[in-house]
């Protein structure tokens, strides 16, 4: 047999299987990655974890984590462009916001939280922690041919934070303990919900509602459709508790009258970015 | 002769004015009376198809392009960035929602009220005749859709604790509540109208309706934003005058309006006909202030909405009864509008 042969026997088939892959991972075909900055930080472990635990190829998304030192210059990359998402400390993200940058929070993380007996009792070291706890955002401006890929990583993170619910308390320690490089890691509670309530209560906290501010200036920096759908997509299958738990805690717009009861958050439509 | 030149000539003029005339009031019309509605294809859009359909807007002088959306969310979200000025079939958990989030929203009509079936396996059905009878039942629900809304708010009511007394099981959407009871996995669903022709076709039995928890409870309403309204309410009045005849013909002639929903939506008779005429289903523009009231309550009280706000300042009544005073105006003795008008005030005073 020639080689001739071969590569004509071959090629259909090749290109099939190139199909197939360019129609599974959008991301793969057009050889584009898809630049999440993280802070180094416990709390960015659901980014971490989505990547060693393959939930972004799941999710068809080939992504590439970006480590940043400190909160300022992650959201000045996210910024300028040269990364597509980002997660960061909610209290300077909210600052940024309150100040115009153009960042849209879609997905939570890990909050640092205290479980000594007086924690509860202290509201200013509570409100302390909460605001350095980690949420993911993206650019206001991004098109809205990307919504795709965004929902994508916002089901990634889910279920990230799904492996983690399922390990063990001594393995999930472990897997943390491994993400932080043997550097001490403190309690967090992970939560993937961007939840604007939370985000209220911390902007409220910081003071952050200006008198010239529209009424709803924060709900439209809060993107929860994109974790709605993402939850959604999820959500098609067997029964899951973890996921059944972040459903009965996430408020998603419901669809009233429709005919067909579709899903709650397509493509299309008048969505805005 | 010379006298008929002039006259013909002085009569030519004139018609020319009255025609330049009535060009410049039509499009200024045009120019002043023009709303984008957004939709979602349902039970809670026949109105506006039928005043599109029959040129009512036109005839009130707005010019209304109709813009579909599949989802309550995508059309809620073009509406507060200014896409689109009027949502029709938003629901009202969802308006309420985004209000309560800070979003200039005003409440200036009704679309649908009512219409969401309970659903259980026939076996099943003679269990569940009061809200009482779920104490101790393992129970499908559509999370945070109208009718688990107003099942919730009904339970409270009765001094059942929805954590101890009863199983309940969130599901994403009616399909799957569906699914539950026809598998057997639940005692009843709480279901909503999208599945309620899939129900009966696949032999449940429809055990009650959400009317019987909440009588006539708000559905969809019609929300635009509060600046848009305050800057141009005889625009948004002329759309309700237009509704308020579209609601009238629904009423006096089903069948045109089965017909024109039909066309609108691409679907079957006997879709279409349950759309325009199932009973538990009433359509009408009112915005049945104390019935809204009592839905942001019960949100309240399900912890849906966190809020402090005064919802009073967020429904617009004066536009809905302005437009109905318009057409009583006009039709004096028209007994549909003074019907109307009598709800008016037992629901809005």
């Amino acid at each position: 047999m020639n080689f001739g042969h071969v590569h004509r026997i071959a090629a259909p088939s090749l290109m099939a299987v190139l199909l197939l892959v360019s129609g599974v991972m959008p991301c793969h075909a057009a050889g584009k990655f898809f630049r999440l900055g993280y802070l180094d930080h416990p709390g960015s472990a659901l980014c971490r974890v989505a990547a060693t635990h393959g939930h972004f190829r799941e999710e068809g998304l080939q992504v590439k984590l970006v480590k940043f030192q400190d909160t300022a210059s992650g959201l000045a990359a996210l910024e300028a462009g040269s990364i597509d998402a980002g997660a960061f400390m909610v209290g300077e993200a909210l600052g940024q916001i309150a100040k115009g940058k153009g960042f849209r929070i879609i997905a939570g993380g890990g909050t640092p939280t205290d479980t000594g007996p007086l924690a509860s009792l202290d509201e200013n070291h509570q409100g302390e922690q909460e605001r350095r706890g980690i949420v993911v955002l993206v650019p206001a401006n991004r098109p809205v041919a990307e919504k795709g890929s965004i929902i994508g990583l916002t089901a990634a993170l889910i279920r990230a934070h799904r492996t983690l619910q399922q390990q063990s308390p001594v393995v999930r320690q472990a897997t943390l303990q491994k993400l932080s490089q043997g550097a001490t890691v403190p309690n967090i509670h992970f939560d993937p919900n961007p939840d604007y309530w939370r985000m209220l209560r911390i902007w409220q906290g910081l003071g952050l509602q200006d008198a010239a501010m529209p009424g709803d200036f924060l709900a439209n920096h809060v993107y929860e459709e994109i974790y709605c759908d993402a939850l959604d997509r999820l959500l098609i299958g067997p029964m899951d508790p973890v996921l059944q738990e972040l459903f009965s805690k996430a408020v998603c717009t419901p669809n009233c009258c429709p005919a067909n009861s579709g899903r709650l958050f397509t493509l299309q439509g008048g969505s805005t970015q | 002769m010379r006298l008929k030149q002039v006259v013909l000539a002085g009569n030519i003029i004139a018609l020319v004015l009255v025609a330049l005339l009535l060009t410049m009031t039509q499009a200024q019309a045009k120019q002043q009376g023009k709303l984008k509605v957004g939709y979602t294809p349902g039970g809670a859009s026949i109105l506006a198809f039928v005043a599109q359909d029959q040129k009512l807007f036109t005839k009130e002088g707005v010019e209304v392009e109709l813009v579909q959306f599949s989802s309550t969310g995508d059309g809620l979200n073009a509406l507060n960035s200014g896409k689109i000025d009027i949502g029709i079939s938003f629901g009202t958990a969802a308006p309420l929602t985004f209000i309560s989030k800070g979003s200039d929203f005003t409440i200036i009509g009704g679309a649908l009220a009512g219409g969401h079936p309970v659903i259980a396996l026939p076996a099943r059905a003679g269990q569940f005749k009061t809200i009482r009878d779920f104490k101790g039942k393992t129970v499908a629900v559509p999370r945070l859709y109208t009718a688990d809304v107003v099942w919730r708010g009904a339970l409270k009511r009765a001094g059942l604790d929805p954590n101890k007394d009863l199983k309940i099981i969130e599901l994403k959407n009616p399909p799957a509540v569906l699914e539950a009871v026809k598998s057997g996995k639940v005692d009843v669903g709480i279901g909503a109208s999208s599945i309620f022709l899939q129900a009966k076709e696949s032999g449940l039995a429809i055990v009650g309706w959400s009317n019987d928890f909440f009588p006539q409870h708000p559905c969809c309403r019609i929300v635009a934003k509060g600046k848009a309204v305050n800057g141009a309410p005889d625009v948004y009045r002329a759309f309700l005058r237009a509704l308020l005849q579209a609601e009238k013909i629904k009423d006096t002639n089903p069948k045109l309006a089965q017909n024109i929903t039909k066309r609108y939506m691409n679907i079957d008779d006997n879709l279409a006909a349950t759309f325009v005429s199932e009973p538990h289903q009433h359509v009408s523009v009112d915005p049945d202030k104390h019935r809204v009231k009592q839905m942001w309550h019960e949100l309240k009280e399900i912890n849906y909405v966190t809020s402090e706000l005064d919802i009073n300042r967020y429904i617009n009544t004066q536009l809905y009864r302005d437009a109905l005073g318009e057409l009583i105006r006009r039709n004096p003795k028209d007994r549909y509008y003074l019907n109307a008008k009598k709800h008016f005030e037992k629901q809005n005073s």
